[in-house]
């Protein structure tokens, strides 16, 4: 079985990666100035008592190292420790904003494999024609705008001035919709390229030539031949993409007052909720090569070359 | 109510985003539930702990006084009632009884106990608790339950502020419960039980969802349902309450408060807080210990711009460090003429170059002013920082992140120049005084962030506590001259605090207010 | 020529020339002190004193979207410019001499692939004193490896051709083959690197001053401006929509040079 082979290899590399991960930030958070204690006392007078106590509870007069075991033997038992801001366990406070989350990030990505794919093959198809330089141009200022401008033109456009769609709440699917665009125009920019050029790639090779020759219609030369070829890159943007809209919705997510893992994020960082930020940037590594291996995989699947490539 | 520095910001979210356009389309989703009796209330950052030993912050304890009891309440006008207690007494100075009222009942029908009751207030006083409330009950000594319907508590010392702290952080909860979950109470696990008005439903990321407490021992609450939510964004707070989206906010973003007037359909209404914002100047530090210096800055300081900048304008000039309301409370309506009598320093250029000329530093100085990154009045900041500029003064603004910023300044770390706002919960000016200008307070951990503290100004403030009418009068009057001489802070402005409800609602929220949610009721 | 000119060559040349004149000449184009603030004029609409209107504090808006150019643009270079740098040595050495170097920076690369980066930012920036330094380092820092493995690659398959085995032959220094041999063949993926990151890190480091992480409170800076302004858009829309707009045709001209620049190079 060669994807067993390859997936048990690619574990062990993945448990070292999360180990330097946590090392990483952990060391960050507890080497900054600050540090939870204040998130805990509120704003206002505390008594010496309350801080000793604090300290103690939070083992934060203890060395570093020993800190960082405190936190990784729980983690390895499951036990990823309690938010300090929100006094809850770190996993059921990101349970209950990953919905949100993995919502407007599939939303996303639809969106721009829905949008991108197309216009991208339209491109390739008629290289420099009207179609290819309007959708460049568009790929190229959608990647030039700021991720907030654009949500800010979403918001007033659709929100305030047509009142079409509802912008503030989580809890419908019309929620979602100005925050996915918002998400999917720069991703689908990127799509777009890539699958302009694979198709450009793609579009000179001799078999496309060849059954163009052969009197194949240049639809079915496309739709049967060049998308299949074209996929693999295309794929590996898309599969990083949603990674990347996992874990970095950052923006859109504040925007739109989406109460997800980004915005979670944010505050959890400005507050030094340092379980929390611990489990959110492991579990962002943890998506992220999720997604890489679940693409190298799919790779074998689609283009046989790789697979006897990986096999040799 | 003990001090807080008032944070007006959303929560950590703050200073993040963008984008001033969120709304709900008011029609697509009417109200917030159809029905007139459910109302929909919004906070700038979430509810996060129903418990205020962990929660003690503005939007949690909107939610904690809907749903909890205190043994005695704040009446309209500030003064002290009795709530579930039914009477108290003071036998001697510094010794209260509670004589709790007879019959009441947790929202699942168990009887409230004494024990209950005594447990309530002394779980703050265990460090292993942490309780934020914990440096307002400092002076109790012990609690005790001396009849099946009776607590008493005493005082180290006789401290004119208990009471009201108690009306405020004294929130009775059944001891099994709280014993049973110290750390977690309150929390989405552990939703909070208690004899108020209301009772918990929902607790989740989407916000707090409180529904009538038919067990409640006074007149039934008039709304069905309430809800509490966030929503960060200030600008999206105004379009989904001018949308009707949601009925409205007791916490009207001050910063924003010009875009709340004339919305069609929304009672905007701003009363005035027992709060007072100031500059502190740290007078250890190498520049401004000189008087001169201090003063020469109070010159320069536009402090109408400022409070345009701060709170859009909603508030009146302060100048002395008492709040109004507890100037009212202390002096009477004749509080404009002690006021008008105490130094000034009105902006002045030419005044303020004079003062500086008289000073050890006539050609200027820089200073280094950290402050949070997610700080709202950061526009305040800089106007003054361009005003000290003018007279040879260079104010370097230095960002920190918040948490580093906050716990800093409460070390009492690098210390020179800020803009802070205290709010009170208290008429008596027994707490301000103390924690601007006092030993203790000068300490980590306390609000004197000017560092100012004689021997003479620690003895006055000490007799003034012991002091009642006129003569307390004339010994605050001598205090604040005083500090209005020596000026460690500079008084800037009273801000007024708003309320925006939908007019299917009225509400009767003044500066005492403590259970915001019940003062609002169907028109 | 004009075909090259249709395609966007010669207005992004103008543009970026524009502003390299602004961040140069900036202050004194300026027609005000964009530091100088009056509240009682603030936040008011374009006129004739102030042709972008004036921000909340009563500042001119276009001397701060004039004097920002500095700010918001010097950051962005110099990412670009260690980016590139790192990214380009280290992938010739990786590249070219194989070996060890090459094994380390592999992994070390796919490490750093394997991180969420914008999260790492957040949390590297806001914790660390979020100061402008350390954005700019943590850029550098996130973005050379995707430069890393370009080079890398592109060494390796130029290190088999003829002209590289005949300077070995000639018995020219590693260092020597690799700067001055395989160097400029590699030039125009240099230059498109260069002004790819330069793209990438304008829209970064804006996105970082929205988030108030990095500058202080009043630098003039357009990422800064946006955020700052946003409150005041019912006002005077111009203070936030004119440095976004700045943004957006700074990169638009610098993604549009870069391919240019690639085609014409490798042409």
């Amino acid at each position: 079985m060669v994807f067993a082979r390859v997936a048990t290899r690619r574990l062990g590399a993945v448990v070292v990666l999360l180990l330097v991960l946590s090392v990483l930030t952990y060391g960050l958070l507890a080497l900054a100035p600050g540090g939870p204690e204040q998130a805990l006392l509120g704003e206002r007078a505390s008594t010496p008592e309350t801080r000793a106590a604090i300290r103690l509870q939070y083992h934060l007069d203890e060395p570093f190292p020993v800190r960082y075991w405190y936190w990784l033997s729980g983690a390895l038992g499951g036990d990823f420790g309690n938010s300090v801001y929100f006094r809850q366990p770190v996993l059921s406070v990101i349970g209950e904003r990953l919905p949100v989350t993995t919502t407007l990030a599939g939303f996303a990505i639809v969106l721009t494999l829905a949008v991108g794919i197309p216009a991208g093959l339209a491109a390739g198809l008629r290289r420099g024609s009207a179609i290819d330089r309007g959708v460049t141009f568009g790929t190229l200022v959608s990647l030039a705008f700021p991720p907030f401008g654009i949500a800010l033109i979403l918001l007033y456009t659709f929100g305030v001035a047509l009142r079409w769609l509802p912008i503030y709440g989580s809890d419908q699917v019309a929620n979602y919709v100005l925050p996915a665009i918002a998400l999917a125009l720069g991703q689908a920019a990127v799509v777009v390229r890539q699958t302009r050029a694979a198709a450009l790639d793609v579009g000179g090779q001799d078999y496309v030539t060849f059954a163009r020759a052969r009197g194949l219609s240049r639809l079915r030369v496309w739709g049967s031949y060049s998308l299949r070829n074209a996929a693999l890159p295309v794929m590996t943007v898309a599969g990083l993409l949603a990674a990347a809209n996992l874990t970095g919705a950052v923006f859109v997510e504040q925007a739109f007052s989406l109460p997800g893992l980004g915005s979670l994020l944010v505050q959890a960082v400005n507050q030094k909720d340092i379980p929390l930020v611990q489990a959110l940037v492991l579990l962002g590594g943890a998506v992220v090569i999720a997604v890489n291996l679940l693409v190298d995989l799919l790779y074998m699947v689609i283009d046989p070359r790789v697979r006897h490539g990986a096999a040799a | 109510m003990p001090p807080k520095l008032r944070k007006l910001t959303a929560g950590a979210l703050a200073g993040a985003l963008l984008l001033t356009g969120c709304a709900t389309n008011g029609g697509a989703k009417s109200g917030s539930g159809g029905s007139a009796a459910s109302l929909t209330l919004v906070t700038p950052s979430p509810p996060t702990v129903l418990d205020i030993a962990h929660g003690f912050n503005t939007p949690s304890t909107l939610v904690q006084f809907a749903i909890l009891d205190t043994p005695v309440t704040l009446g309209e006008d500030g003064s002290i009632k009795p709530s579930l207690a039914e009477s108290f007494t003071e036998p001697k100075p510094g010794t209260y009884v509670f004589k709790l009222r007879p019959g009441v009942r947790f929202s699942d029908g168990t009887p409230v106990t004494a024990e209950d009751v005594a447990y309530s207030l002394e779980r703050h006083l265990d460090p292993e608790l942490a309780s934020q409330a914990a440096s307002t009950v400092i002076t109790v000594k012990k609690v005790e339950v001396t009849a099946p319907d009776q607590v008493t508590v005493e005082l180290k010392s006789p401290n004119p502020t208990f009471l009201a702290n108690a009306a405020l952080i004294w929130q009775i909860v059944p001891k099994k419960l709280a014993e049973a979950n110290p750390q977690t109470l309150g929390t989405p696990e552990v939703p909070t039980l208690g004899t108020g008005p209301y009772k918990v439903t929902a607790f989740t990321v989407d916000g707090v969802t409180l529904e009538r407490n038919d067990q409640y021992w006074g007149p039934k609450a008039t709304l069905d349902r309430v809800k509490v939510t966030a929503i960060g964004e200030p600008e999206a707070m105004r379009l989904a309450v001018s949308s009707g989206s949601v009925d409205g906010t007791t916490l009207i973003p001050p910063q924003e408060a010009r875009k709340w007037e004339g919305m069609k359909g929304v009672d905007v209404r701003f009363y005035p807080g027992n709060a007072i914002a100031f500059l502190s100047l740290n007078v250890k530090d190498k520049y401004l210990r000189d008087v001169h210096v201090r003063r020469a800055i109070a010159h320069a300081v536009n402090r109408t711009a400022v409070q345009q900048l701060a709170v859009g304008g909603k508030a009146a000039p302060a100048r002395t460090i008492l709040p109004q309301p507890q100037l009212k409370a202390l002096y009477g309506e004749q509080y404009e003429q002690v006021v008008a009598g105490l130094p000034d320093y009105p902006y002045d250029l030419a005044a303020a170059k004079a003062e500086l000329a008289k000073s050890a530093y006539p050609d200027g100085f820089t200073l280094t002013v950290p402050y949070a990154s997610d700080d709202k009045r950061v526009d305040a900041l800089q106007a003054v920082a361009a005003d000290l500029g003018k007279i040879g003064i260079k104010v370097d603004l230095k960002p920190l992140p918040p948490d580093a910023a906050r716990a800093q300044r409460m070390r009492h770390q690098d210390l020179t120049m800020g803009l802070s706002e205290l709010s009170y919960g208290t008429p008596d000016p027994g707490e301000v005084l103390p924690d601007l200008l006092g030993e203790v307070a000068a300490q980590p951990q306390g609000f004197n962030f000017a560092q100012y503290t004689t021997p003479e100004m620690e003895a006055k403030i000490n007799t003034m506590l012991g002091l009642t009418g006129k003569a307390r009068q004339d010994a605050v009057t001598e205090i604040i001259t005083l500090a209005a001489e020596e000026q460690p802070y500079i008084p800037l402005y009273y801000a007024q605090y708003g309320v925006a409800l939908n007019e299917k609602f009225v509400h009767s929220i003044g500066p005492w207010t403590v259970n915001a949610i019940g003062a609002i009721k169907v028109r | 020529m004009r075909a090259v000119l249709r395609k966007g060559w010669g207005p992004s040349v103008a543009v970026l020339a524009l502003l390299a004149l602004i961040t140069l000449a900036g202050p004194w184009l300026a027609p005000y002190d964009p530091g100088a603030h009056d509240v009682d004029l603030g936040a008011v609409g374009p006129s004739a004193q102030h042709l972008l209107g004036t921000d909340n504090l009563g500042r001119d808006v276009l001397s701060r979207l004039l004097a920002g150019t500095r700010t918001a643009l010097i950051g962005p270079v110099l990412i670009a410019l260690g980016t590139t740098l790192l990214g380009t040595t280290l992938g010739l050495l990786a590249g070219y001499r194989r070996g060890w170097l090459d094994a380390v920076l592999m992994r070390l690369t796919d490490l750093m692939f394997a991180l969420p980066g914008l999260l790492i930012l957040i949390v590297v920036v806001g914790v660390a004193g979020g100061s402008y330094a350390t954005a700019v380092l943590a850029l550098i820092v996130l973005g050379a490896p995707a430069d890393i493995r370009v080079i890398r690659s592109l060494a390796l398959s130029q290190r088999e051709l003829a002209y590289v085995d005949a300077a070995r032959t000639l018995g020219l220094s590693g260092r020597r083959i690799m700067f001055r041999h395989l160097l400029p063949n590699l030039g125009p993926t240099v230059t498109a690197n260069l002004l790819l990151s330069f793209v990438f890190a304008l829209i970064a480091l804006s996105g970082l001053s929205f988030l108030g992480i990095g500058l202080p409170a009043g630098t003039p800076d357009w990422g800064l401006m946006i955020a700052e302004n946003r409150t005041i858009l019912d006002l005077n829309p111009w203070a936030a929509v004119a440095p976004t707009l700045l943004i957006t045709i700074t990169a638009v001209a610098a993604t549009i040079l870069g391919d240019r620049v690639f085609e014409r190079l490798s042409a």
